[in-house]
């Protein structure tokens, strides 16, 4: 749910209140991959990757309003994905069957 | 008073002592372990967790069993014992890749190698054989590697599990990666592997019924009607990562090895069942 | 290379029951590959079971039927021994035949 939150929050915020500029949409998609490549690997989730595609996809294509709004998506979801793992590194414990 | 005062000493301590507990050894876990899916499923006998769905669900059951009358991984099979016994170019064999000719040593998979360190499969074994005899290695997750397997495993059907973990700081960390693995949550849906096998085990998933983690890898590799095709360990591993919208790691990856390290150790005594087939 | 059919049939008292897996992938020209193309449809049209130079089962299939079909069935008479001609034909002209003995 928080992702949910965190993701709309981060679309809306960065999508139709303003035309994203190229210089917003380029920033943004650095901020996305940035935050990808801190992704744990092997947990990078699967929708961060997505919308990391469609953000350069729709850079490529200067589609800017785009892929500043999916690049605010994945970098959101990065972000989520690194707390995920940094979290889970000691709550695991919590889950084995003893 | 002065029980009082050691039992609220002891109290105190248990309280603060917040750090992680020392891991237990493999084998007080694989006794909890088994005695968890024991309780769970009272009327499954142990013998039977290498069954998956059908060995906690009557109507499922019922249908694996017509389904077996026939088993759709014959084919395979077939395929595999052919492969398997057809000489590689240099006039060597897998049988001489193997203890016992490569026959019933199934259950003895995943191994830990003190040589080089890490956790070798059935999968990366295969490949390996064929490397140090000039043969290309086979794609892992389906096809000839799946039918490979199937019909070692074939020549294991009904030898209990007997995985090792050598007296090696190594191997006790491979161990506990796996288990680790096993336990973390992943992807977007958040989901560890536990989540489902061990806490949701039994209850549905949508159209399926979650099979138990005990016994899970027995009765690989198994055709999955879902993929109409033959599929591996690795290639259950890869699509459920993906299920939880987890990127899948590649095939083999050293944390899927210790994963199925820790699987497999905490199903010995549970009798192989592959090659199987599952909804 | 080994048959694409495999079949067991037991002879009863009064009559026989077959089991039969075949080896076929059964497209039905409706799905797509992962390029986007349709995978052109390629699956068994009729099959036929002969018994005793009588036929005692014909299967007109189609792409409603998934891959590596099985079919199971039952036909009045039979004994151990007897020969039983299994026959498939596809869409694409391509055919497969086995001769199976009752047990």
């Amino acid at each position: 749910m928080r992702v949910l939150a965190v993701s709309i929050l981060a679309f809306g915020l960065s999508a139709p209140a303003f035309a994203a500029t190229q210089a917003e949409a380029e920033m943004a998609v650095a901020a996305a991959v940035k935050a990808d490549a801190q992704a744990v690997p092997g947990n990078r989730w699967v929708p961060t990757v997505t919308a990391l595609k469609a953000a350069q996809k729709a850079l490529a294509a200067k589609d800017w309003d785009t892929a500043a709004a999916q690049a605010a998506l994945a970098q959101a979801l990065a972000l989520r994905s690194v707390e995920q793992s940094k979290e889970q590194e000691t709550a695991w414990q919590d889950a084995v069957i003893r | 008073m002065k029980i009082r005062r050691l039992l609220l000493t002891a109290l105190a301590a248990c309280l603060l002592g917040g750090a992680a507990p020392a891991p237990a050894s493999p084998e007080a876990d694989r006794t909890a372990f088994q005695a968890f899916f024991k309780d769970r499923f009272p009327q499954t006998p142990f013998a039977d967790f290498g069954n998956g769905p059908y060995a906690v669900n009557a109507p499922m059951r019922k249908q694996w069993e017509e389904i077996m009358q026939f088993p759709p991984y014959d084919f395979a099979l077939d395929e595999g014992k052919t492969a398997f016994e057809t000489k590689f170019a240099n006039g060597k064999s897998y049988a001489d890749c193997f203890p016992s000719r490569g026959i019933g040593i199934r259950q003895t998979f995943p191994y830990f190698d003190t040589k080089t360190g890490e956790v070798v499969t059935l999968d990366l074994a295969i490949n390996r054989c064929r490397v140090a005899n000039g043969e290309a290695p086979l794609k892992y997750q389906t096809g000839m590697m799946a039918s490979i397997t199937a019909y070692m495993s074939e020549t294991s059907r009904g030898k209990p599990f007997a995985i090792e973990i050598p007296d090696d700081p190594r191997a006790r960390a491979a161990f506990e990666e796996g288990k680790k693995f096993f336990y973390s949550r992943r992807g977007q849906l958040n989901f560890s592997c536990a989540s489902c096998h061990a806490s949701s085990s039994g209850q549905r998933m949508r159209g399926d019924i979650l099979a138990p983690a005990l016994g899970i890898l027995a009765a690989f590799p198994i055709y999955r009607s879902d993929w109409g095709s033959m599929g591996t360990i690795d290639r259950r591993f890869t699509t459920c990562s993906s299920q939880m919208r987890a990127e899948p790691l590649p095939p083999q990856d050293i944390r899927y090895r210790n994963l199925e390290y820790f699987l497999s150790y905490m199903s010995n005594g549970v009798p192989i069942t592959g090659p199987g087939t599952r909804p | 290379m080994a048959s694409t059919i495999r079949v067991r049939a037991q002879a009863g008292s009064t009559s026989t029951e077959v089991q039969a897996l075949i080896q076929h992938p059964m497209d039905s020209g409706f799905v797509k590959d992962s390029d986007g193309k349709l995978i052109p449809p390629h699956h068994i049209e009729t099959v036929t079971f002969v018994h005793g130079g009588k036929t005692v089962l014909t299967a007109n299939w189609g792409p409603a039927v998934s891959k590596d079909p099985y079919i199971k069935f039952s036909f009045a008479g039979g004994a151990k021994g007897d020969e039983l001609v299994v026959t498939w034909i596809d869409n694409l002209g391509k055919t497969d035949t086995l001769t199976a003995k009752l047990t």
